[in-house]
């Protein structure tokens, strides 16, 4: 039997105010992949994720994570994904370590592994000489970490992030980059949204990139430059995706 | 008027906008239309008052006494303003990055924040002792002109004193829970006044008529409040009497200029440490490795009691509001029998304080998306919200309850079950009708859930009107019960949709 892809969507559909935010979506992501969503504001990725994370309902079209229906199985889909949004509220009177000791029983795992896992990742995100302080003293980029660490907790197959970079400086922005880079060769799918044409480059093995609610190419950096017609292939990504999102392409 | 900008007075010009914008544009046609009727109305009361007797003193030798007291107390509510008002300019506001990195004189920058604290912190008494002053001028009183001298010094007396005081505890404390301290002191300090007004509602009018009589001719004769006593200091200077006025003058002045000189590098370094995240401070003590505890229930209660007591300024606001509350409650009630009518009113100020924290555990979520995106029973999450809302409710009422059933284990049975309806009621109603909201916004979450207040209000009501009934007219308890029981009903049903839009369905 042929192992579930991590994310299946099939002509997935979602209206706010009779405008199609997704417009019968199709995509697969197979497991291991580290893959980028690209396209203009209100193109519908953020809908899209949102949907695959369980929080909104799709009017039309299914969504499955490694094999789970995220509409009729939910909490087995949530159980292997992680969502991080692009603004990720943490509580702010709680500190990083009750933090993660929260979201540790939201996600019901075992108290001891969690805590050393809890330890490991601040250390790693370098939030460990703050685990103690309350998050309402740390900045926008320390808050962003400790969201993440919250996202990697319970070690998802799947790592959905929504511009995951957004606000970080540039060390703490290659530390996460570090990460998820390692989470893909630990066998983890992760699956992005981004503006930061560079990083979707240099990171992401295939990239998608959708407008007004459909994918409107996919593929390696170099068959998205085919798609685009660019015969020299030296195009760069910004270049193939400007072409491929013009109005009227 | 064209003013150089980066003048103190253009400085002062754009702090005047952004206080004349905090009242809100909407309201402010309403509220321009009722002060204008308002004033109109205190002058011509006054000109009534002063054909009568232009000397209050002399009319009513007890009165002298109770003026200067009302100048002392009306002191204090603008000291409790101005510290509050501080605290909003030196944490609250948000600009001071965009002034202090601009090329402006930084003491420019306090000495208009502090112009506009005493601004703020005077104008309520302004627009009622004013009209005296007018008044006073028409009927053969010119002195009374001394009231605007008066009040400005009054104001800048108390700007100097709150940022003083807001600034020490800044030293004392640190930013961050000076902040707290402040609010909290500026919160209580008008809450005890508010309950010294509501206290002829909270005793008998014969008996608060005959204390104040009491204490009123006790400190006429009290060698305390002699011709020189600083009590009447206030009084004498707005009644323009020349050595008190300036007394006044140079007190209020000279406390601003003295801050002014002494404190504003401590004012700025306080808000820089208050706006510094903590990396850029030390955090380097050793960490013990952290242990976990296991159970949604035992996670979800902790992490919701944490956030709402770690938060004294939420505690403060939820208190108040139930403390706001009790004169109201006891308005009907003096007359009757306490015994009977404590518990319906323990009733439905626990209904309330739980109506708050539901508020908080359900609307004010501060990370919905976290708890969304997790593999649990949303359902079984809301109803572990909603307990830890009703919770500290029931462990705040049970020493009432045991007390109660010593006398009678009926009246026990009663309260413990009404309170229980009561806060689940309130609680399920935040539920039904969810109006999603920041922790701040607690006291103002009726605004744009007028629906959900109103439900609010009905099964506090309800609740309190059924434990009175069935401890006291056992027969009138099914009429009461429909309010109590209708509204968390209704809630439910209307809110459906709103739910499902936030996906609580």
């Amino acid at each position: 039997m042929p192992e579930p892809a991590a994310l299946a969507i099939e002509g997935l559909v979602k209206q706010f105010a009779g405008t199609r935010a997704v417009d019968g979506l199709d995509l697969t992501i197979p497991q291991g992949e580290f893959h980028a969503l690209l396209g203009p504001n209100g193109a519908g990725k953020t809908t899209t994720l949102r949907i695959v994370a369980g929080l909104l309902r799709a009017d039309a079209g299914r969504a499955r994570v490694l094999g789970h229906d995220v509409m009729e199985d939910g909490l087995a889909a949530k159980r292997v994904l992680a969502f991080l949004p692009d603004d990720p509220l943490v509580y702010g009177k709680l500190d990083a370590v009750e933090y993660l000791e929260f979201v540790a029983g939201l996600w019901q795992l075992d108290p001891e592994t969690a805590a050393t896992r809890a330890e490991e990742l601040l250390r790693w995100l370098e939030l460990w000489p703050q685990a103690r302080d309350r998050a309402e003293t740390y900045s926008r980029g320390m808050r962003q970490k400790l969201a993440l660490a919250g996202a990697l907790i319970h070690e998802p197959r799947v790592l959905v992030l929504d511009e995951p970079l957004t606000g970080l400086d540039a060390a703490a922005a290659r530390q996460v980059k570090d990460l998820l880079i390692a989470r893909v060769r630990a066998g983890g799918t992760v699956i992005l949204t981004t503006h930061i044409l560079e990083m979707a480059e240099r990171l992401a093995e295939r990239i998608s990139i959708i407008q007004r609610g459909r994918i409107v190419a996919q593929g390696s950096l170099d068959e998205l430059r085919e798609q685009a017609a660019r015969a020299d292939g030296r195009g760069t990504l910004e270049e193939v995706f400007l072409q491929l999102t013009a109005p009227g392409s | 008027m064209t003013l150089r900008p980066g003048s103190w007075l253009w400085l002062l010009r754009h702090e005047m906008r952004l206080a004349w914008r905090d009242l809100g544009l909407e309201r402010l046609k309403v509220l321009l239309g009722l002060g204008a009727i308002l004033w109109v109305a205190l002058h011509v009361s006054l000109a009534a008052l002063f054909g009568v007797s232009v000397d209050i003193s002399t009319s009513w030798p007890a009165g002298a006494v109770l003026a200067g007291a009302a100048l002392w107390i009306g002191l204090t509510l603008m000291l409790s303003h101005a510290i509050t008002r501080s605290v909003g300019v030196l944490f609250d506001r948000g600009d001071l990055d965009l002034l202090l990195a601009a090329p402006l004189s930084p003491r420019n920058v306090f000495i208009v924040r502090g112009l506009g604290v005493a601004f703020s912190s005077v104008a309520v008494y302004a627009f009622l002792l004013t009209p005296v002053a007018h008044v006073g001028l028409i009927y053969g009183r010119p002195e009374l002109i001394a009231i605007y001298p008066a009040l400005i010094a009054l104001g800048l007396l108390a700007a100097a004193l709150g940022m003083a005081l807001t600034l020490a505890l800044v030293r004392m404390l640190g930013a961050r829970r000076a902040r707290v301290a402040a609010q909290l002191l500026g919160a209580f300090v008008g809450a005890a006044f508010f309950l010294l007004t509501q206290a002829g509602n909270l005793f008998s009018t014969e008996r608060t008529s005959r204390w104040l009589t009491d204490a009123l001719n006790a400190a006429r004769e009290s060698a305390s409040l002699g011709r020189w006593s600083p009590f009447w200091l206030p009084l004498d200077a707005m009644q323009g009497k020349a050595p008190a006025l300036l007394a006044l003058t140079i007190a209020g002045v000279g406390s601003f200029a003295f801050v002014v000189a002494m404190l504003a590098r401590r004012f700025l370094d306080g808000t820089r440490e208050s706006m510094a995240p903590v990396s850029a401070r030390e955090a380097a003590h050793s960490i013990a490795p952290p242990r976990f505890r296991t159970g949604l229930r035992r996670v979800v209660l902790t992490k919701e009691w944490k956030l709402i007591g770690r938060d004294p300024q939420l505690i403060a606001q939820t208190l108040l509001q139930t403390l706001y509350l009790l004169p109201a409650l006891f308005i009907p009630i003096r007359n009757v029998s306490t015994g009977t009518l404590v518990l319906p009113v323990v009733v439905m100020t626990a209904a309330m304080l739980a109506s708050g924290l539901a508020w908080l555990t359900v609307a004010a979520e501060d990370a919905p998306e976290l708890i969304a995106a997790a593999p649990v029973d949303q359902r079984r999450v809301r109803r572990l919200k909603i307990a830890a809302a009703v919770l500290p409710v029931w462990a705040l009422g049970a020493p009432l309850a045991v007390y109660t059933a010593f006398s009678s284990v009926y009246a026990a049975g009663v309260f413990t079950l009404c309170l229980a309806g009561a806060t689940i009621s309130t609680s399920v109603i935040q539920l039904g009708l969810p109006r999603p909201g920041s922790r701040t916004d607690l006291r103002r979450r009726a605004k744009g859930n007028t629906l959900g207040a109103l439900l609010d209000l009905l099964a506090s009501l309800g609740w309190a009107a059924l434990t009175g009934c069935l401890l006291a007219y056992p027969r009138y308890a099914p009429l009461a019960a429909i309010p109590a029981l209708a509204a968390p009903a209704t809630a439910w049903r209307l809110g459906r949709s709103r739910r499902r839009q936030l996906m609580l369905a």
